[in-house]
C-alpha cells in the first residue's frame, strides 16, 4: 500500500486526467453512458490535486508549470462537461450530442475500413457493416436531425417517441462500428 | 500479426485520436445547439457522401 502511495506521489493529477480521458473515450465509443456526476468528480479531483501540487512545490520548474498550465483548461473542461445548463432540455442536448458523436464514429470507422480494405478483407463482416453504414448512415443522421427539430418545435409525447427511436438507431449503429474497432484491439474492453 | 495489419491498427488509432477534440467538444455540449451550430452540423451531415470513403 505504501508502495502505491509512493508511486502516486506527484502523479495524481496526470492519473486523474488520464482516467477521465479514458472515461470520455469509452463514452465516445459507446462502452457506457456519459455520467455528469462521474465527469464532475474527475474534473474537480484533477483541480484539487493540481492545487495540492502547486502548494507542495514552492518553486516549480518551468516544464512543470507548462504541464500544469495545460492541465488547468483540461480539468476545467472536464468540469464543464458535468452539467446541462438550466433551461435546456436534456433530451435535446443528449440527442444533439449523440448525433455529433455518430458523425465522428461513422466517419472514423468508414475511413479506417476504406484505407485498410485489403488488410481487412480477411473479415468480410467489417466490409458488410461499413457498407451498411455507407448506405444508411446519412439517412439515420438526417432522420435524427429532423426528429430533433420537430421535437424542439413541438415537445409532444409523439415527437419525443420519434426522437427516442431515431437516437436509439444511431446508438445501435455506433455500437456496431465500435464492435469491430474493439475486435481489432483498438479499444479497451470495459 | 502481419506488419500490414499492425500499420492498419496504428492508422486507425491515429484516426481515433484525431477525432478526440471534436468528440470532447460534443461531450462538453451542455446546452441545446444554437441555430449557427445546427446549420454547421446539418452541413457536415449533408457533405458526408461527398467523401470517397462514404461512397458505396
Amino acid at each position: 500500500m505504501s508502495n502505491l502511495i509512493t508511486f502516486l506521489q506527484g502523479k495524481k493529477t496526470y492519473f486523474t486526467v488520464a482516467l477521465a480521458i479514458l472515461y470520455i473515450g469509452g463514452a465516445y465509443l459507446g462502452f457506457w453512458e456519459l455520467s455528469d456526476e462521474v465527469l464532475a468528480v474527475f474534473g474537480l479531483g484533477a483541480l484539487a490535486f493540481l492545487r495540492a501540487g502547486i502548494k507542495k512545490h514552492a518553486a516549480p520548474t518551468a516544464s512543470k508549470l507548462a504541464v500544469m498550465a495545460a492541465m488547468v483548461p483540461l480539468s476545467l473542461a472536464l468540469v464543464g462537461c458535468s452539467s446541462i445548463q438550466s433551461g435546456n432540455d436534456p433530451l435535446v442536448v443528449n440527442a444533439e450530442r449523440t448525433t455529433q458523436l455518430a458523425v465522428d464514429v461513422f466517419d472514423t470507422f468508414l475511413k479506417w475500413e476504406y484505407d485498410n480494405r485489403q488488410t481487412l478483407s480477411v473479415t468480410p463482416e467489417i466490409r458488410k457493416t461499413a457498407d451498411f453504414i455507407r448506405t444508411n448512415g446519412q439517412n439515420w443522421l438526417l432522420t435524427a436531425r429532423s426528429m430533433t427539430k420537430a421535437y424542439k418545435q413541438s415537445r409532444t409525447p409523439e415527437n419525443k417517441a420519434n426522437l427516442d427511436t431515431a437516437i436509439a438507431t444511431l446508438r445501435t449503429a455506433i455500437s456496431e462500428a465500435r464492435r469491430y474497432l474493439e475486435a481489432n484491439g483498438l479499444t479497451p474492453t470495459p | 500479426m502481419q506488419p500490414a495489419a499492425i500499420l492498419a491498427l496504428i492508422e486507425a488509432a491515429i484516426a481515433l485520436i484525431e477525432k478526440i477534440p471534436s468528440a470532447v467538444a460534443a461531450l462538453k455540449q451542455s446546452a441545446e445547439l444554437t441555430p449557427e451550430q445546427e446549420a454547421l452540423l446539418d452541413q457536415r451531415i449533408s457533405a458526408l457522401k461527398d467523401q470517397a470513403h462514404w461512397k458505396t
